[in-house]
């Protein structure tokens, strides 16, 4: 097996965000459970902070669906992942252009396309709870993503051609 | 498949084995024996002209086409 710096890092580095995301979701799925209970911690905060008038039902509402957008995102963080992964796993065995590495390939440009409406949800989400009075991060439209997006669609048809020329030469004397 | 590989008899002919002919023309072992079972998909110019030239014979002799019925027939 041939084992460079680059791979090994590139191994470490997307273990490392697994596990970060996992804990991530993990966070964010308890944080909206706790928000489901009437009287939790939030509610209290928003309303120490906006006062009992404030759309405080509304905000935590918008909360929640913010928070349903990040747990889909950390499954479609995870699917890249992991396929980024066996990717890896594969170009230090050598024989990167599979066919299942092509499919790898399609199914990480399908996770960015996944997070890029999750990202466009979130900035309608922060729209929302901005509109029900509370204070929030900025947000703007991430170009650079959905450069990328496309640039991995291309990437997994370049993929299958070279996938389907090994196949070719497979075979060849 | 309709292409034959005659590679076997060549060498018989020749009394060469399938190891001096892989030192004679840089093609290993096992990729030779891939194309003396005619397992192999595709022969690349330079094998077929390095076989050439190591048995002394043109690439007709080594490769031969066959009808898909006259295989199976054993003709």
């Amino acid at each position: 097996m041939r084992r460079d710096r680059l791979l090994g890092a590139a191994t470490v580095v997307l273990r490392i965000a697994m596990v970060l995301n996992i804990a991530v979701a993990s966070a964010f799925v308890i944080f909206g459970v706790i928000a489901l209970v009437p009287g939790n911690f939030v509610e209290t905060m928003l309303a120490a902070k906006y006062g009992a008038d404030a759309a405080i039902a509304e905000m935590l509402a918008a909360m929640e669906v913010g928070v349903l957008t990040g747990v889909i995102g950390s499954v479609f963080f995870h699917r890249i992942v992991i396929s980024a992964l066996a990717i890896v796993r594969s170009v230090g065995e050598g024989d990167p252009f599979r066919q299942a590495n092509a499919r790898r390939v399609l199914a990480i440009a399908w996770g960015m396309l996944g997070l890029q409406i999750l990202d466009l949800c979130l900035g309608a989400v922060l729209f929302w709870i901005r509109s029900a009075g509370a204070e929030t991060m900025t947000w703007s439209p991430a170009i650079g993503g959905w450069i990328a997006v496309l640039l991995l669609f291309v990437l997994a048809r370049v993929f299958q051609v070279g996938a389907d020329m090994r196949d070719d030469l497979e075979g060849t004397v | 498949m309709p292409v034959t590989v005659h590679l076997d008899d060549l060498l018989r002919e020749r009394r060469m084995s399938l190891t001096e002919l892989s030192e004679e023309v840089g093609v290993t072992i096992a990729n030779l024996s891939i194309l003396k079972t005619g397992k192999a998909k595709a022969v690349r110019f330079s094998t077929l002209e390095a076989i050439c030239r190591a048995l002394d014979c043109q690439p007709g002799d080594i490769l031969a086409f066959a009808a898909e019925e006259e295989v199976e027939d054993g003709q």
